[in-house]
């Protein structure tokens, strides 16, 4: 009698490890159901509320939802780890002025700032590129606040490998979230591989002509750019 | 025979270089302890308690910086060398322990594969701070669905003040949720995450893993990922990547970038107490750890901060020098220059300027001179009262200097030009220039040279015996040939330099002939090592081939410096024609100097002159030996001896005599007690070669030492260079042998420095011997210090104060300055620099030469002067260089001049390693970078600008506009500016009069210590 018992207490352990390892297994092997699309194609979910800060148009584009986690920015480069390190310095001048002497002298620029945190109607022009690998292809996300189209409605986009041989184009104004208009160029772009760097991608009142300049600080224009 | 004549070829080159290594003797027991042959027991009790207290002082910072040159190195290794998956997970899984860990002592190095995505919190306790928090925690487990429920890594999170646990987590996401911060999607996720019907930690989906710190790991992890979970899926707070939940999939964590952290990184300094006067006036000099070469803004900051701060060199001359050529004082290296300048060519322009008696020599009026006026201004000031006060003070100081001013002005320009272009301050064929220049030309040829095979010099001298030429004969050849073009121009004032044509030149003509047989005597020696070792001399070259010849060449390295000082300074007595009574008083003045007055503070007391002895190995014999330019014996025993017969008795200070005997015990000279003359003869020379080292060390706090190395500069002693010459134990040229590079630094890096990997190799350390002894330590530590090949390709560069202001840390000049206790994050990143290739401007009067720009070239093309091709990295990492007086390849990264103006030029991104201390607030005296903060910004803006301009104007009205008047009055109230910003950096404020009101009344904080005055947003 006692022997039945164990052995049905054995038979019954047995039976719960058996289920218990099944459940396990299935855990492990059941395919995952995706609630949410946190990393998406379309740029618009990347430029995300700042729900904690004082002012609440605030935004901020996610460098690392666009880019599933591949990317960050810091201060003033986009560091990209995809097959080895790439690198994307960011840089401008206000009506003239470069963005390192605000920067020096107040830590902050109070015309022009450039980085992936906006506030779309501040009265200060805030811009940011963001480059990221699409497909076999490489593209730049060109983002503007609101300040900018208001400031500087006319603004160009100038493109390429070798800025001997540029591309000039219109920015398009006709994307639109958050108060940040959204742009983008996509192309064989490898000038990132190289150093010293002769391409790059340059956003604002400029044009083949503006490259000639021997000293920009002489103009009044403001551009921004990735090189 | 032709092989005789290859070898007498060979010998006679390197017996040129051979000399100096006679005095790098290993013979004395202080040396050998330092140098780890020896037990500490052989030194004296008094001696063995003093090197014990700098020892525990010296392990940990030998620790730290293994623990930092192993990081660097790892990295430029990984990323170069390491060229599949399968090698670099190799790497990590041997190297380091299970918890990704390796020890050097109590420094910590914990490797990183990952950069994920960092989120700065100021304070964890604060609302802000645990909303960020929150939300990260929210946005990782959108990421770990989204990820399919894979196991995610999400943020690093660096935090200033962590104080945290799951209670108070989940009780303030509780009132969170409840806030119009959280939107619905918000409020569900934090439902998931903080179970509200459970209270247990271990029913909720966020758990904390581990003691977590300021700096932790956010990662997700499925159910069933590890056993203690098997019901719900995780989100982990957790010290470090090591955990279960971090391990992800190869392909999503971009494994391909590796970094690491160090943790409780220190290097030591006895500081003591700066905010006295005693301190603050005479400063100590900081132990600094630098790449290649410091820059040489930050260096001469250093040299003229309060921590090298030394009255006397600071004001004497360079005064004068901003006083004629620019009213920016702030500017130092333009004071520095001209204070170099005045330095040498002082004598003249004072004896014309302040016209005085013949008795005194013009540098002792100028001092006298300005020793008065400084005692003037210090007692009128402190008397002043407020700015109307200090503005009184500095008037009168300023006319006296008119008087000055005016004597100045009426030298001729031919004359201080001609003062310049000479170099040497005098004019004239004397018996000093003869021996300056010698000595120059040694040097120079010294550097050509490859150093490293002069090990091999100790029997040319032999083999010429035999051959019936002297070495000295053709060395001398050498030399004169040399000289004769290049100084007879040096004379004309055309050029300070010989060029590498006219070396080039004079080595053809005295060494062509061996020319050919020097190459086919190379090729044989490395195809019959054997053979050749056992022709000449088997134990020799065993001995120095090896270990020896390793820790010669860095004794040599480290003293070939002095010995030039040292030869320059034996000239002068012994051979430029002086009479005995001439030299003897130049002695008498020397031997009679109280080591205060010689050495200042630093080296006061008995401890400090015994390190500082202790650095270097001397063989007092030996020096009676060397060759000297003439032909002669440089300091012959003879000579000296007749010299030192006729001083009765030396008159050494007290504690200068008993410092130099006692390290003669230490040198085991014990039969100088029975030898007066011998005796006399070693503490002439000990103190010769005392001051020569005191005075190299004064004058190269940052002396260049090329690339792939770094040097540690104590106050002491020139640097220590850590370089690929310390590999001791590691044997290049057999590994080199090996095809790919993972094997050939496979023992490298396993067995660098005294390290430890847990788990792996420390249980058997403990076995074999449960303390090591320190010398032991040193032995084992310095063998495997050092570079790679590889990281010639990389830059240095300190991160920290770049995120911040761009102009603060240039990223091609690598620094940390002790005391530097820290954290350390180093990763690989890429920098931009800017600017061109561009031709040497060789300067053509003294004014220009403020200017002058020194040639630049771009890895990758031809480099006329080094006559070769300087690869760069990886055939797309090309980047600018200079080459340094040593011929050494010094690498460049100049940020954008914006003042010169922006144009589209392209920039050069380099790969670099970056190394970001983050500093440990409980050490209150903590520097380890020069930082800013907006406090001293605006007393920087007051003391070193506006003062100065202020006190130039108003001085300059005072003496009718007069623009040098005007100039002189700036540097003055530069000077005192300057006083002022010291003492306000180091806590000495109430020493100045009349600051701390100043600078209250300007809004400034006085209270306190603004040293270390680093950036205050807490990175």
């Amino acid at each position: 009698m006692k022997k039945k018992l164990l052995i049905t207490i054995i038979a019954v352990l047995v039976v719960l490890l058996l289920i218990f390892s099944g459940y396990v297994v299935y855990q492990k092997i059941k395919p995952r159901e995706i609630k949410h699309d946190y990393y998406t194609i379309e740029p618009e979910p990347w430029v995300e509320d700042t729900p904690f800060t004082d002012e609440e148009n605030d935004v901020k584009i996610s460098v690392s939802r666009a880019t599933r986690s591949k990317s960050k920015f810091d201060i003033d480069k986009q560091e990209i780890y995809d097959k080895g390190l790439k690198t994307l310095f960011s840089n401008g001048l206000y009506k003239g002025m470069p963005l390192g002497i605000a920067k020096a002298i107040l830590n902050e620029s109070t015309e022009l700032i450039i980085g992936p945190e906006m506030d779309p109607d501040d009265g200060v022009v805030e811009a940011f590129i963001l480059g990221k690998y699409e497909e076999d292809e490489f593209a730049f996300y060109i983002f503007l606040d609101e300040d900018w189209k208001k400031q500087i409605p006319d603004t160009n986009i100038l493109y390429a490998n070798d800025l001997d041989e540029s591309t000039v184009r219109k920015y398009d104004f006709t994307s639109y979230t958050k108060g940040i208009y959204i742009d983008k160029v996509k192309g064989d772009f490898d000038w990132f591989l190289s150093s010293p760097r002769k391409g790059g991608v340059f956003v604002g009142e400029i044009n083949k002509e503006t490259l000639d300049i021997e000293d920009l600080r002489l103009t009044n224009l403001t551009i921004i750019y990735v090189r | 025979m032709p092989m005789d004549n290859a070898v007498k070829a060979i010998l006679v080159i390197l017996t040129i270089v051979a000399t100096i290594g006679m005095f790098a003797s290993l013979t004395s027991p202080a040396v050998r302890v330092l140098m780890g042959f020896a037990d500490e027991s052989t030194l004296d009790d008094n001696s063995k308690d003093e090197y014990i207290y700098s020892r525990q002082m010296n392990e940990e910072t030998i620790n730290s910086i293994n623990a930092l040159l192993f990081s660097i190195n790892s990295i430029a290794h990984y990323d170069t060398n390491l060229k599949t998956q399968t090698e670099k997970d190799a790497f990590t899984d041997e190297m380091f322990s299970v918890e990704q860990e390796r020890k050097f002592g109590a420094t910590t190095v914990r490797y990183t594969l990952s950069n994920i995505e960092t989120v700065f919190i100021e304070d964890l306790n604060s609302d802000e701070g645990r909303e960020t928090l929150i939300d990260a925690l929210i946005r990782c487990h959108y990421m770990f669905e989204d990820n399919g429920k894979k196991k995610t890594r999400c943020f690093g999170i660096e935090s200033k003040a962590a104080s945290l646990n799951f209670g108070e987590l989940k009780s303030f996401a509780t009132n969170f949720r409840e806030t119009n911060s959280c939107n619905e999607n918000c409020k569900e996720t934090i439902d998931t995450l903080f179970n509200p019907l459970a209270l247990a930690s271990d029913k909720q989906v966020v758990e904390i893993d581990g003691s977590i710190g300021n700096n932790f790991v956010i990662c997700a992890e499925p159910s069933a990922g590890d056993i203690s979970h098997v019901w719900t899926d995780r989100v982990y707070l957790s010290p470090s990547l090591s955990h279960h939940s971090c391990d992800v999939e190869r392909e999503a964590r971009n494994d391909d970038v590796l970094g690491m952290k160090i943790e409780d990184f220190y290097l030591k300094q006895d500081v003591g107490p700066i905010s006295t006067l005693e301190k603050f006036v005479k400063g100590y000099k900081p132990n600094i750890l630098y790449y290649q070469m410091a820059d040489p803004v930050i260096a001469q900051d250093f040299e003229a901060a309060i921590f090298t701060f030394d009255v006397w060199d600071v004001i004497k001359w360079e005064l004068i020098g901003s006083a004629l050529f620019d009213f920016i004082p702030a500017m130092k290296p333009v004071r520095k220059f001209a204070g170099a300048w005045l330095k040498s060519t002082g004598k003249e322009i004072v004896q014309r300027a302040v016209k005085e008696g013949a008795e005194a020599t013009a540098e002792e009026i100028g001092q006298q001179w300005f020793k008065e006026l400084f005692q003037e201004v210090g007692e009128k000031l402190s008397n002043a009262k407020g700015i109307g006060g200090v503005y009184n003070a500095l008037k009168s100081v300023i006319e006296r200097v008119q008087n000055v001013v005016q004597g100045i002005k009426n030298i001729p320009s031919s004359a201080i030009n001609k003062a310049v272009t000479g170099l040497l301050g005098e004019t004239g064929e004397t018996a000093t220039d003869r021996a300056i220049r010698v000595m120059t030309v040694k040097k120079e040829i010294r550097r050509s040279l490859k150093l490293e095979n002069m090990f091999q010099g100790e029997f040319v001298d032999q083999y010429l015996k035999a051959a019936g030429r002297s070495t000295s004969e053709l060395q001398e050849e050498f030399v004169e040939k040399l000289s004769k073009e290049s100084f007879d121009r040096m004379a004309k004032g055309q050029s300070g330099e010989i060029t590498e044509q006219e070396f080039q030149e004079a080595f053809e003509d005295v060494f062509g002939q061996y020319k050919d047989e020097m190459g086919e005597f190379y090729e044989y020696y490395l195809k019959n090592p054997r053979i050749v070792t056992e022709k000449y001399n088997k134990e020799f070259i065993e001995r120095f081939s090896g270990d020896l010849g390793a820790q010669m060449l860095k004794e040599i390295r480290i003293n070939s410096r002095i010995w030039s000082k040292f030869e320059l300074r034996l000239n002068r007595i012994f051979n430029t024609g002086i009479g005995p009574e001439e030299q003897l008083k130049i002695v008498r003045e020397l031997m009679e100097e109280s080591p205060d007055e010689v050495f200042g503070e630093m080296l006061s007391s008995r401890n400090d002159m015994r390190r500082f002895l202790s650095s270097f190995s001397l063989d007092l014999d030996a020096f009676t030996k060397i060759p000297g330019p003439e032909g002669k014996m440089l300091l012959g025993a003879g000579d000296i001896d007749t010299f030192i017969s006729k001083v009765d008795e030396f008159p050494l200070s007290a504690k200068y005599g008993a410092a130099l005997e006692t390290h003669m015990k230490d040198l085991g000279i014990k039969e100088i007690v029975g030898n007066p003359l011998k005796k006399k003869r070693h503490i002439l020379i000990l103190g010769l070669w005392f001051l020569s080292a005191k005075e190299v060390s004064d004058e190269e706090i940052f002396h260049p030492i090329g690339i792939n190395s770094f040097g540690y500069k104590t106050s002491i002693s020139t640097p220590a260079i850590f370089d690929d010459y310390l590999r001791k134990d590691w044997d290049y040229n057999k590994e080199k042998k090996k095809k790919d590079e993972d094997n050939k630094y496979h023992d490298y890096f396993l067995h660098y420095g005294d390290s430890v990997i847990p788990g792996v190799n420390d249980k058997k350390e403990e076995e074999e011997e449960e303390e090591p002894s320190y010398e032991e330590q040193v032995y084992v530590t310095e063998k495997y210090t050092g570079t790679i090949p590889a990281l010639r390709n990389y830059f240095v560069a300190l991160i920290k104060d770049q995120r911040r202001f761009w102009f603060d840390q240039p990223p091609d000049r690598f620094y940390l300055v002790a005391p530097c206790k820290a954290d350390v994050n180093v990763q690989l990143t890429q920098i931009e620099c800017w600017g061109k290739p561009q031709e040497a401007k060789k300067p053509t009067n003294l004014i220009s030469s403020l200017f002058a720009k020194e040639a630049k070239y771009a890895t990758g093309t031809f480099n006329p002067l080094l006559d070769k091709r300087e690869e760069h990295f990886d055939g797309k990492n090309q980047m600018l260089y200079q080459v340094d007086e040593n011929k050494d390849i010094i690498k460049l990264c100049d940020k954008k001049n914006l003042w010169e103006g922006i144009t589209f030029d392209d920039p050069y991104t380099p790969m670099t390693i970056t190394v970001d201390p983050v500093l440990d607030r409980s050490l209150e005296m903590n520097y380890c970078y020069e930082g800013i903060d907006e406090q001293m910004m605006v007393a920087n803006v007051l003391l070193n600008y506006a003062i100065p301009i202020a006190g130039g104007l108003i001085g300059g009205a005072a003496c009718g506009g007069v623009p040098i008047c005007l100039f002189a009055s700036g540097a003055i109230s530069g000077a005192i500016g300057g006083t002022a910003y010291m003492a306000l950096e180091t806590g000495a404020v109430d020493k100045v009069p009349g600051l701390s009101t100043f600078m209250n009344t300007m809004g400034i904080q006085t209270a306190g210590y603004h040293w270390p005055y680093h950036s205050s947003r807490g990175h």
